[in-house]
């Protein structure tokens, strides 16, 4: 008996090997499933509320405001990167519909990434003012300075105009959405006009918040990014000429 | 002699595509900044979508020292896709 049982230990020991193994392998593959799982549905999340937006002539409309989310731009973050934010209302008197849809993408070629500062309406046509977030979009955009980039809806699409195109009622207005997006621990279903003026309160670049008539100088903010289309950033070649090292 | 700060303001100049400008690095005193990708139409070979940014330096005086500064994983694009391009 006790001979039986040492011939069959090396049999069964390679065999229990095996199957504990094979458990382990599906364990692994089990838990690397379930993590990207988690990680994926972490990057596809969306932030969505409405909020009360004052138009110039006293009147208010409601917008829905939804951003679909990406990942954290910097290991530090604490907020998500916004891929794209679609704005919907409806415009005043005539019951119709209006969409802004705007892109985030830094890595596509299309002019995107505005922020919105303000929405209005005069005289039964909408008009949007937004800044270009961040360097890649301000360069996207020609580098405007004023560093604002507006907007008529007309035809049923978004056509960029000038300042002069602009209605002079709205220059020097200030922000009556909310700009950017409110930190998601704090986020609210919806904005009255004061909550959406608190959200704005800290905001103290005037071309964030502001529709400006005049250039700024000094390359404050925005207009201080480096311009990827000059010579300096476009070629490898050292500004300087490098000097030739002595023979040894 | 280049300090130790201003290899590290160097270094943290190299993250432009994905911060405000009010949060990017400014540049050391005595230095000159050059030769930025992706984005670059000269070099359309580093698109932004692999998520490779690099910018350079020269040293005012002394003209033959360059830095190459290279940024780190862009994690806007989401941590799956880093992973399975290796941009760790």
């Amino acid at each position: 008996m006790q001979k039986h049982k040492a011939m069959l230990t090396p049999l069964i020991l390679p065999l229990i090997l095996k199957i504990l193994h094979g458990m382990l392998k599906q364990i692994t593959k089990l838990g690397l499933i379930l993590m990207m799982g988690v990680s994926m549905s972490a990057c596809s999340s969306t932030a969505s509320w409405k909020e009360d937006v004052l138009l110039h002539d006293g009147r208010k409309i409601v917008i829905s405001v939804l951003n679909n989310l990406g990942g954290y731009p910097a290991i530090e973050s604490r907020e998500r990167s916004t891929i794209d934010e679609t704005v919907t209302f409806t415009l005043p008197d005539v019951n119709r519909e209006i969409v802004w849809k705007m892109g985030f993408r830094d890595d596509v070629p299309e002019l995107n990434s505005l922020n919105l500062i303000r929405l209005d309406v005069v005289k039964g046509v909408p008009y949007v003012a937004t800044y270009p977030a961040g360097c890649i979009a301000y360069n996207k955009w020609g580098r405007p300075n004023p560093p604002q980039v507006l907007f008529k809806y007309e035809g049923e699409q978004w056509k960029r105009i000038t300042l002069a195109e602009f209605p002079a009622e709205l220059i020097n207005a200030h922000a009556n959405v909310i700009v950017g997006r409110p930190k998601a621990s704090l986020l609210k279903s919806f904005y009255t006009v004061e909550g959406v003026d608190a959200e704005n309160h800290d905001i103290s670049t005037p071309e964030y918040k502001t529709i400006l008539r005049e250039a700024v100088k000094n390359g404050d903010a925005i207009t201080s990014c480096p311009d990827f289309n000059s010579q300096q950033y476009r070629s490898f070649n050292p500004p300087l000429p490098m000097k030739p090292l002595p023979e040894k | 002699m280049t300090t130790s700060i201003q290899y590290a303001l160097m270094a943290g100049a190299a993250y432009i595509s994905n911060r405000d400008p009010k949060n990017q690095f400014p540049i050391p005193q005595g230095w000159l900044e050059f030769a930025h990708v992706p984005n670059n139409p000269d070099y359309p070979m580093f698109t932004a979508a692999s998520g490779f940014e690099a910018v350079s330096f020269q040293n005012i005086a002394n003209p033959n020292e360059i830095v190459i500064s290279f940024g780190g994983t862009d994690f806007s694009k989401g941590i799956p896709g880093a992973l399975f391009t290796g941009d760790f």
